[in-house]
C-alpha cells in the first residue's frame, strides 16, 4: 500500500547496544525500525502503487469489519463494479443519492404539444383555434378561422424531472407556407409552474430577454427578414431563469403559446414539440 | 489505516532469540494486514493504479464527509437486478408527486375547459337531464397517475377551487376515487380506498364533506383519498387513475338550472298574434323565441300579456330552461335561454327528434316517444305492439325499468333505454374573463369547479431505480 520501504536489515545473532543507539544495530535503531514500519504499514506518505495481483479484502481490513473512508474521498478512476450478485447493493445513507457534482448531467425531455389543449377564446378577442392534426401529430391552428386579432392559445403540461435544473425549452413550429408577409405579432411563449392552488409563476423573469413581452412572455425572435423565412420549420429557444430547480412535490409545469396575431397573421401554423433541457445534479428518481 | 504497532520491546543488550524473531514476524504480519483495524489519517493520498484493482467482498462504507468519486468512463456498474438501496430512514423512501389535472381527459369532453391562465381543468357544463327530475348527471374527469413502481401509494389529495360563489350548497358534493386498472382486463377496476378508510361504498369513492355554510364553499378546497387496498404499485400489470365527479344538483349554484313551468307551445316564426303557435290554438302560455325584434322574445300568456311567473327580468335568467308541452315542431322539447338577450336554443336528445307522447294518437311498430315534461322519467320508450291502433286519452304511468312495458290504449310502450341529453347546447364558450377563479363565469355556465392538481404520496420506496 505504501511506498515507504523499511530501511533495515536483519543479522543473525545481532545484539542491540545502547552505545551505538540510535545508529545501526542499536536499540534506538530498532525503535526507529518499528516506527518506520508502522508508518509504512499505514501509508503515511501516501503513494501510487501498482499491484502485481489484485488485493482482496475478504472481510474488511480485519475482524469482518467494513472498509471505511471517513471524511475523505474514495476516488475511482475506472469506476465501481458491483458483481456480487442479486441482493447486494449500493446502500445510501439518509438523504444521500448518487451525485454528479461537476457540471451535472444534461438530459432532454420532449413534450409533444399535441398532448396539450386548445384554450382559445371563442368570442370577441379571438377566433383562432388549435386542433390535433393526425397526419403530423401536431397542433394545427385551424385553417377555417379568419380572425386572428387575438391569436389562438395552447396550453400543455410539460414533461419534467424532479430536482433537475431546467435550463431552457426549445419550441419547434412550422409556420404556414401560405404567408405573404411577416405577421404583425409573431407567436409568444411562456413556461410556468403552478402550485396546488393555481398560483402561477413564470420561469423567465428577466425583462432584458430578447423578445420580452412581459410576465414571462417572450416573443419569437429574431423576426424573419422576409415572409419567406416564416414559411418553414423554425425553432425558438425560451431561456429559463438560472437556477430554476424542478420541484414536483409542489408544482405542475406548463407550456403556454399564443399564436401569431395582427395584420398578415393567417391560419395554418403547426406546433410540434417542446424540448426541455435539464441538468441533473444527482440520480434520485425523477 | 490501522493502529497496530509491532508491539516488540527492544531491550538494550538483549540477544534476539528465534522465538522473538518469530513473534516479531507474526506481529509485523498482523500489522501489515490490519488485524486490529483502527482509524488512520494518511498524510498523503494513497493511489492504487494498474489493472488489477481492489476487490472488496465486504461492505465498503463511506461516512461523514467522505465522497465516492468515480471519474472514469465505466462509472458504476451494477449487477443484474441490483439497484442503489436506501437506508431504512432515507428520505427517498417516501416521495410526493404533484400531477396537473390537465393530464386527464374530461367526459363529456365538451363539458370541461382547460384553463389557459393556470392550467386547471374547469367544469363548464353538466350533462343536464331534466327529464328524470334528478338534476344534472355529473361530468367526470379521469386523470392518470404516474406512479413509482414498487412503492406503496398511501394517499392522493385532490386540489381544486370553487371559483364562483354559490347561492346554496350543491346537493351532491364532488367525489373522487383512486383506481387501478388491469392491463389484461381493462374492465377490471379495483378501487384503492376501502369503506374503513373513508370511501362511501365498495366502489371506493370519497366524497367532499359538505361545509357548514355556503360561504365556505368558495376558493381553495381539497379532498384526501386514503389508499389502503390494492395500493402496492405494480406497473407491470396495472394502470392507475383518479376519477373525479363534479358537484351536481338542481339547487346548488352554478348548476341550479332554473326550470320553469312548461309552456303550451313555442313559436317557430315571428308571431304577429298569439294564435296559433306552432300549430297550437290559443295556448295558455307560449314561448315567443323568434321575434324579428328579439327584445319581444319571451313567455306570454294567451292574449299577449306576460305569463304568470315571467313578468320580471329575474324570472328569466340566462340559462333558464322551459319545457314545451305541445306543438307540431317543438312539442315535447325544451328550450334554454342561451344569452341574456332572449336568444333561445333547443336541447337535443341523443335519440334524435323523438316526439313527445300524445293522447289518442296512432303509433306504428317501433315508434319512439318520450313522456310529456310533466311525466318525465328519463327513459325512452318504443311501441312494441304489432296490432296497435292508438294511445289512450290519458298518459300512462311510465315504467322506469328497462325491458318492462305498459299498455296505453291499444298500444304497448316498452322502456328501452335511458334518455341521454347531450350537453352541447349548454356549454358556454369561454371568454377572457373566466380565467381567474373569482371571476370565472362570463362564459355561459362556465361556473364549475376548477380541478388543479393531484398530490400523490408514496411510501415504501426501497431503492433508487429509474422511474
Amino acid at each position: 500500500m505504501a511506498r515507504i520501504n523499511i530501511d533495515s536489515a536483519y543479522f543473525q545473532g545481532l545484539v542491540p547496544l545502547y552505545s551505538v543507539s540510535p545508529g545501526s544495530g542499536g536499540a534506538g535503531w530498532f525503535e526507529q525500525l518499528d516506527a518506520v514500519q508502522y508508518a509504512s504499514i499505514n501509508g503515511d506518505l501516501g503513494s501510487t502503487h501498482t499491484t502485481t495481483f489484485q488485493i482482496v479484502f475478504g472481510a474488511g481490513l480485519a475482524s469482518d469489519q467494513p472498509l471505511i473512508f471517513s471524511g475523505s474521498p474514495f476516488a475511482l478512476g475506472q469506476g465501481l463494479q458491483n458483481f456480487l450478485g442479486s441482493g447486494t447493493r449500493i446502500l445510501h445513507g439518509d438523504s444521500d443519492y448518487v451525485n454528479i457534482p461537476s457540471g451535472g448531467y444534461t438530459l432532454y425531455l420532449i413534450t409533444n404539444l399535441s398532448d396539450g389543449y386548445d384554450a382559445s377564446f371563442f368570442f370577441s378577442n379571438s377566433s383562432g383555434r388549435f386542433y390535433f392534426d393526425p397526419s403530423t401529430g401536431s397542433f394545427l391552428n385551424y385553417a377555417a378561422n379568419g380572425n386572428y386579432l387575438g391569436g389562438a392559445r395552447l396550453i400543455c403540461p410539460m414533461e419534467v424531472h424532479h430536482n433537475a435544473t431546467l435550463v431552457n425549452v426549445v419550441f419547434w413550429l412550422t409556420p404556414s407556407a401560405s404567408h405573404v408577409a411577416v405577421p404583425e405579432s409573431l407567436p409568444t411563449f411562456r413556461v410556468v409552474r403552478v402550485d396546488n392552488e393555481g398560483n402561477v409563476t413564470p420561469l423567465q423573469t428577466d425583462p432584458t430577454t430578447a423578445g420580452w413581452v412581459g410576465d414571462g412572455w417572450v416573443q419569437f425572435n429574431p423576426i424573419p427578414g422576409s415572409f419567406a423565412g416564416w414559411t418553414f420549420l423554425v425553432s425558438f429557444t425560451y431561456a429559463i431563469d438560472i437556477g430554476t430547480i424542478i420541484d414536483t412535490t409542489q408544482y405542475s409545469y406548463f407550456i403556454q403559446i399564443n399564436d401569431e396575431t395582427g395584420a398578415s397573421a393567417i391560419a395554418g401554423n403547426y406546433y410540434h414539440a417542446a424540448r426541455a433541457q435539464f441538468v441533473f445534479g444527482d440520480l434520485q428518481p425523477g | 489505516m490501522h493502529n497496530t504497532r509491532v508491539r516488540s520491546s527492544w531491550v538494550n543488550g538483549t540477544t534476539m532469540l528465534t522465538t522473538e524473531w518469530a513473534k516479531f514476524d507474526l506481529n509485523l504480519a498482523q500489522a501489515l494486514n490490519g488485524v486490529d483495524g483502527g482509524f488512520w489519517a494518511p498524510q498523503n493520498q494513497i493511489t492504487i493504479n494498474g489493472s488489477s484493482g481492489i476487490s472488496v467482498v465486504c461492505p465498503l462504507i463511506l461516512e461523514h464527509s467522505a465522497q465516492f468519486l468515480p471519474s472514469g468512463t465505466s462509472f458504476v456498474v451494477l449487477d443484474d437486478n441490483d439497484f442503489p438501496t436506501y437506508s431504512p430512514t432515507h428520505l427517498g423512501r417516501q416521495r410526493t408527486i404533484v400531477y396537473p389535472c390537465m393530464l386527464g381527459k374530461g367526459y363529456p369532453r365538451v363539458a370541461w375547459r382547460p384553463r389557459f391562465f393556470d392550467g386547471g381543468m374547469q367544469a363548464v357544463a353538466g350533462t343536464v337531464d331534466i327529464s328524470d327530475g334528478n338534476g344534472p348527471l355529473p361530468v367526470r374527469l379521469i386523470v392518470p397517475l404516474r406512479c413509482h413502481d414498487g412503492a406503496t401509494l398511501t394517499s392522493v389529495t385532490l386540489h381544486f377551487r370553487v371559483g364562483f360563489a354559490h347561492k346554496d350548497l350543491p346537493p351532491t358534493m364532488p367525489k373522487a376515487r383512486v383506481v387501478r386498472m388491469s392491463n389484461a382486463n381493462s374492465e377490471k377496476l379495483a378501487p384503492m380506498t376501502s369503506v374503513a378508510a373513508g370511501a362511501t361504498g365498495d366502489d371506493g369513492f370519497v366524497q367532499v364533506t359538505k361545509p357548514a355554510t355556503v360561504a365556505l364553499w368558495m376558493g381553495a378546497q381539497s379532498l384526501e383519498m386514503v389508499c389502503d387496498q390494492n395500493n402496492v404499485i405494480d406497473l407491470s400489470q396495472f394502470d392507475y387513475y383518479v376519477e373525479i365527479f363534479e358537484e351536481t344538483g338542481l339547487t346548488g349554484y352554478p348548476w341550479s338550472l332554473l326550470v320553469k313551468p312548461a309552456v303550451g307551445a313555442a313559436s317557430t316564426t315571428n308571431l304577429t298574434s298569439d294564435s296559433p303557435v306552432d300549430g297550437v290554438t290559443n295556448p295558455t302560455t307560449y314561448l315567443a323565441k323568434q321575434q324579428t325584434n328579439s327584445q319581444l322574445n319571451g313567455v306570454y300568456a294567451h292574449g299577449g300579456g306576460a305569463a304568470p311567473g315571467y313578468s320580471h327580468a329575474e324570472d328569466m335568467p340566462q340559462g333558464v330552461v322551459i319545457p314545451v308541452d305541445e306543438g307540431d315542431a317543438n312539442g315535447g322539447t325544451y328550450f334554454q335561454m342561451s344569452s341574456n338577450i332572449q336568444q333561445w336554443s333547443g336541447i337535443p336528445t341523443t335519440a334524435g327528434d323523438v316526439p313527445t307522447w300524445k293522447a289518442l294518437t296512432e303509433y306504428g311498430f317501433l315508434s319512439y316517444v318520450i313522456p310529456t315534461p310533466a311525466h318525465s322519467t328519463g327513459f325512452l320508450y318504443a311501441q312494441v305492439s304489432s296490432t296497435a291502433v292508438s294511445t289512450g286519452s290519458t298518459e300512462p304511468t311510465w315504467p322506469t325499468v328497462i325491458g318492462t312495458s305498459v299498455t296505453d290504449g291499444t298500444v304497448e310502450w316498452a322502456c328501452i333505454s335511458e334518455l341521454q341529453r347531450t350537453p352541447t347546447n349548454y356549454v358556454g364558450r369561454a371568454q377572457e374573463d373566466d380565467e381567474t377563479p373569482q371571476n370565472a363565469g362570463f362564459g355561459f355556465f362556465a361556473h364549475g369547479n376548477i380541478y388543479q392538481s393531484l398530490e400523490a404520496h408514496f411510501e415504501g420506496i426501497v431503492d433508487g431505480r429509474f422511474q
